[in-house]
């Protein structure tokens, strides 16, 4: 995988504001993972301070690191580059999460209808889509997959914001955002 | 048939199931890396129980956070239950934090999927 040319903390420096209030650059084995769930629950018991938003933060990027050290793990021997980064910014309505990772690029047209899917629908259908996925019964590889997206739309009830970056003919570059409102 | 214990982790839940009374509780946190792995034993548990369950059974469900992997387990753990509501009397009592709508939320995703009686019960905050 050509990573010399595509360079992980470049972008993730240039998301750092000064409305910043965590981040996380590495990898996302089980001794990070830890130690991540730590520090974000620390961060949010320090920093965020309705009782409910506290725990719509918590939810919200519990799910989104899981999604991603879940990812990394079921790639594990494909030599994926399993580098990534999140952050919190502050915005005026709440905060902005934002991810990074590297994906093959032979999973961007899934993960594309999903979150356009998500994207187009109302409250309403958001509901009614994730009880339907989990109506349809089975449990997913990955845990939960097929309902990470539309968790994190419904909770944050704002359409998910994504980027895709081509890094060579096998790998791109995946940025998520979630505005998470009051 | 004996109970099923379990102590809660920062990641993991309380689990109490009493086989003789056909009490169960479930609190704390449920976001484990791997739902899966973590409820399989749970899910043997319940295979046997509802081979003869106790008249009445109920599941008392006050968790703080679930992940998504483990909303998938619950409507497991919650299916087998209504698998046996004609032998037993079953009942869901799932709590949630006032105010907190998502988990209320949820409370009514599983009551709408599912034919056994889930109450939703709001508990005042400290």
């Amino acid at each position: 995988m050509n990573v010399s040319a595509f360079d992980i903390r470049d972008r993730y420096e240039t998301l750092i504001e000064s409305s910043t209030v965590y981040s996380y650059i590495g990898t996302l084995q089980e001794k990070d993972f830890n130690d991540v769930l730590k520090s974000m629950e620390q961060f949010i018991e320090k920093h965020v301070e309705a009782k409910l938003m506290k725990k719509k933060m918590f939810h919200i990027l519990i799910e989104i690191t899981q999604n991603l050290h879940n990812y990394n793990k079921e790639k594990d021997g494909k030599a994926i580059e399993d580098h990534l980064f999140f952050l919190v910014n502050e915005s005026r309505e709440g905060y902005r999460v934002i991810t990074g990772n590297y994906l093959l690029k032979k999973e961007i047209p899934g993960i594309r209808t999903r979150i356009d899917m998500v994207n187009t629908m109302s409250d309403k259908e958001l509901k009614e889509l994730y009880r339907g996925i989990l109506n349809f019964g089975g449990v997913s590889n990955g845990g939960g997959a097929g309902l990470g997206f539309v968790d994190l739309a419904r909770r944050s009830g704002e359409k998910l914001i994504y980027k895709f970056e081509e890094i060579d003919d096998k790998f791109s570059f995946f940025t998520l955002e979630v505005n998470v409102t009051n | 048939m004996e109970n099923y214990t379990l102590t809660p982790t920062p990641k993991t839940p309380r689990l109490y199931f009493n086989a003789g009374k056909g009490v169960f509780e479930m609190s704390g946190r449920s976001i484990p890396e791997n739902s899966i792995e973590f409820y399989k034993p749970l899910m043997k548990w319940l295979d046997k129980y509802i081979d003869s369950p106790a008249n009445t059974t109920q599941l008392s469900v006050n968790l703080e956070y679930f992940n998504t992997s483990s909303s998938k387990c619950l409507i497991e753990i919650l299916r087998k239950l209504e698998a046996i509501k004609d032998q037993s009397d079953v009942k869901v009592l799932w709590h949630y934090e006032d105010e907190d709508e998502d988990m209320m939320e949820s409370g009514e995703d599983f009551k709408k999927l599912l034919s056994i009686p889930i109450e939703l019960v709001v508990v005042k905050g400290e």
